[in-house]
């Protein structure tokens, strides 16, 4: 049995059942209510999903992962501080753009596992840098007025002593 | 490009999970956005809580805006302590639920705050949670946020950040009573003396100290630590519950100006590297010694408690002259790991190039004869204060060795004794002190008594030791025994003024098992 997806462009990606079920959202789809309800499962080879907030080249990349990850579990749960295998780190990389597109697809497709790895990303790559540098990253635009930030330093550097007081 | 600004705040606080909390706070000054993202985040103040729960706080108190904050509680006396270990206890809450929220905690007690006032909430019963009281006290400003509230778990102290509306933060302290704490008045630095150690590091040996022209707040308030006129060395007593500072205790004098009628609580502060070691004495027909107080540590803000049940044999109220004394001097070291360790005693080597030559080192093991006479309670080593190791200005070399015979090492310590008085040093190291006559508080003889209770030089040990039973006093609340050198038993509160516990049978080197001995 395989699954059609079709990408924001119209591409199509033909994928195995196993690799198809670790996306959620293709999941419920194929399944349909008759899955939960334990009912069997019709078999349609010709069944085709649109994914219409995917482009190609971020749902063949997360085909990728949910490729290797056909077989094993991935971890779903965890914090920055957790080991992942050498293959993930190398997957997911450290092009913020696109950590933040996998993590947006993910979030969108209900890729648990896939979204921790990119939270992981993400938090590596923010690892270290000042504000300044994460606005930059991030295309974030500091809308601080100079008081705020004061206070905010002020503030921050407070419980920054308060939690390393050395 | 995809930009964060496009990240649903679902996506966001995906993210923002998985990050450790500076990190949580270095986002959070990039944008209005994620500051508010992240300074909603239950995640976040529950980390804040949650740090804030561990640590305790020394009980020097101060009023200041954060960098001034920030300098002294770094450099100097308050210092917030990380306390591993500490068991948490779960509580029943009070019935009915308090308006509140729960900010602050100890055993029995609850504390809340508002803008203006902070509550002390007692819990009469403190397993059910019943019936309580309540005791309202003013904040000295007007805050518009308290950001956390410590409740130290050994003493009666209470901490009190605010937060005004600019930001400036400001610690108080109290007593749980409702005072203001004892030590909470300026702070006075004499401007000679390295800080404290830090609490939870090991530390190699003890600063050495001149005596100070002034007491000091950095190693004043101390026994010993500033002679006066020749006439011994000051100790300071605060009523614990109160805040009120009593007479001045002397060392190598006895006092007659206390009433010992009822049990008093009285918290006095000595000097860190000194264990808090007070014998009481009763004079009358006979010198007895009525109690021999030793705590098992000195407290890292240098203060212990005692609880004077002294009656009056007379049976009236009239004063009994009390002599107190410190017994020791600790030379900390963190023995808790595993190791055997070789200890050399060099005092031959001494800083004061006044003091004569002393015999030949002493080197001895840790079950070393007993003219060696240390013993180990809680981890540090303690040695007798008259013996020749134990001179103002001894070197202690200390060597440790594992069981793999690697050697570590060594570690100098230079002893530093504020009570034996300069003029008295020769004296002591030559074993030719006098005995010092007991006087009563003018200073005139007291006729009839030439005893040799100043000059005590055997360690005393507390009787409860013995038994594996001890009475202990007020402020503290947990006593934890632990490494392979704690031969004595773990303690812990029973209620506000026991503390009972069993030596445990356990190895010495796995022995963190607890009895405890509930009294009827």
């Amino acid at each position: 049995m395989s699954i059609t997806l079709i990408s924001k462009e119209g591409a199509q990606f033909l994928v195995s059942k196993p690799v198809a079920d670790r996306i959620g959202v293709v999941r419920d789809c194929a399944y349909g209510a008759d899955f939960w309800l334990g009912y069997a499962v019709a078999t349609d080879d010709s069944m085709g999903i649109t994914l219409a907030n995917v482009t190609s080249s971020i749902l063949s990349k997360i085909l990728v992962w949910c490729e290797h990850y056909k077989d094993m579990e991935p971890l779903v749960d965890g914090d920055s501080n957790m080991e992942f295998p050498e293959w993930d780190m190398a997957y997911i990389g450290h092009d913020m753009n696109q950590i933040l597109f996998v993590l947006e697809a993910a979030d969108y497709l209900h890729i648990p596992g896939l979204l921790l790895l990119a939270c992981k990303g993400i938090a590596d790559v923010l690892d270290g840098r000042n504000p300044r540098g994460i606005c930059d990253l991030l295309g974030i635009v500091m809308d601080f007025s100079h008081r705020q930030e004061v206070d905010m330093d002020k503030e921050n550097g407070y419980w920054r002593w308060f939690l390393h007081p050395t | 490009m995809l930009s964060f600004d496009d990240l649903n705040n679902d996506v966001v606080l995906h993210i923002l999970y998985g990050l450790p909390i500076q990190d949580l706070l270095t986002i959070s000054e990039t944008c209005k956005r994620l500051h508010t993202v992240i300074r909603d985040s239950l995640r976040l103040q529950f980390l804040l809580s949650a740090y804030a729960e561990n640590y305790v706080i020394r009980p020097q108190s101060l009023t200041c805006t954060i960098p001034e904050l920030e300098t002294f509680l770094r450099l100097h006396t308050l210092r917030w302590a990380r306390f591993e270990g500490k068991r948490k206890e779960t509580v029943a809450l009070p019935n009915p639920p308090l308006a509140k929220p729960i900010i602050g905690y100890r055993k029995g007690i609850y504390v809340e705050a508002d803008r203006t006032h902070y509550d002390i909430v007692r819990l009469n019963a403190h397993s059910t949670g019943e019936a309580s009281t309540t005791a309202r006290y003013p904040l000295p400003v007007a805050a518009v946020e308290t950001k956390g509230i410590l409740v130290d778990q050994d003493q009666d102290l209470l901490l009190l950040i605010t937060r005004d509306e600019t930001f400036s933060v400001r610690a108080f302290c109290f007593t749980v009573a409702g005072f203001p704490h004892p030590l909470a008045r300026g702070y006075v630095d004499c401007g000679i003396h390295a800080p404290p150690p830090p609490l939870d590091n090991l530390w190699h040996g003890l600063q050495y100290y001149e005596e100070a022209p002034v007491p000091c707040d950095v190693c004043g308030d101390v026994i010993g630590a500033a002679p006066s006129d020749g006439s011994g060395t000051v100790l300071h007593l605060w009523n614990w519950k109160t805040g009120v500072q009593l007479p001045q205790l002397r060392v190598d004098k006895v006092y007659t100006s206390f009433n010992f009628l009822s049990p008093t609580t009285f918290i006095a502060s000595a000097g860190y590297h000194r264990p808090p070691t007070i014998d009481y004495y009763v004079f009358g027909d006979t010198i007895r010694l009525e109690r021999s107080l030793e705590l098992p540590r000195i407290r890292d803000d240098r203060t212990f408690a005692f609880t004077t049940n002294v009656s009056n044999p007379i049976g009236r109220r009239s004063s009994l002259p009390i002599e107190a004394r410190v017994h020791y001097i600790r030379v900390s070291i963190d023995l808790s790991l595993s190791g055997f360790y070789n200890v050399v005693i060099d005092p031959a080597v001494l800083t004061d190039p006044t003091l004569p030559q002393g015999p030949k080192p002493i080197s001895w093991d840790w079950w070393g004869p007993d003219n060696t006479r240390w013993f180990s309670m809680d981890g540090n080593m303690y040695f007798g204060l008259h013996g020749p190791p134990c001179v103002h200005g001894s070197r202690i070399v200390i060597q440790r060795v594992d069981n793999n015979q690697t050697a570590e090492g060594p570690y100098t310590y230079i002893i530093a004794d504020f009570n034996i008085l300069p003029s008295r040093r020769h004296e002591a190291l030559t074993g030719a002190a006098s005995m010092p006559q007991p006087t009563n508080g003018t200073g005139q003889d007291i006729p009839g008594i030439s005893s040799k209770i100043i000059t005590a030089t055997t360690p005393i040990i507390h009787p409860a030791f013995e038994d594996g039973e001890i009475e202990c006093c007020l402020p503290f609340r947990e006593i934890r025994i632990r490494g392979p050198f704690a031969r004595k038993p773990e303690w812990t509160w029973l209620d506000e003024e026991r503390l009972i516990a069993h030596r445990s049978e356990a190895p010495p080197n796995g022995g963190s098992e607890l009895d405890v001995v509930f009294m009827a």
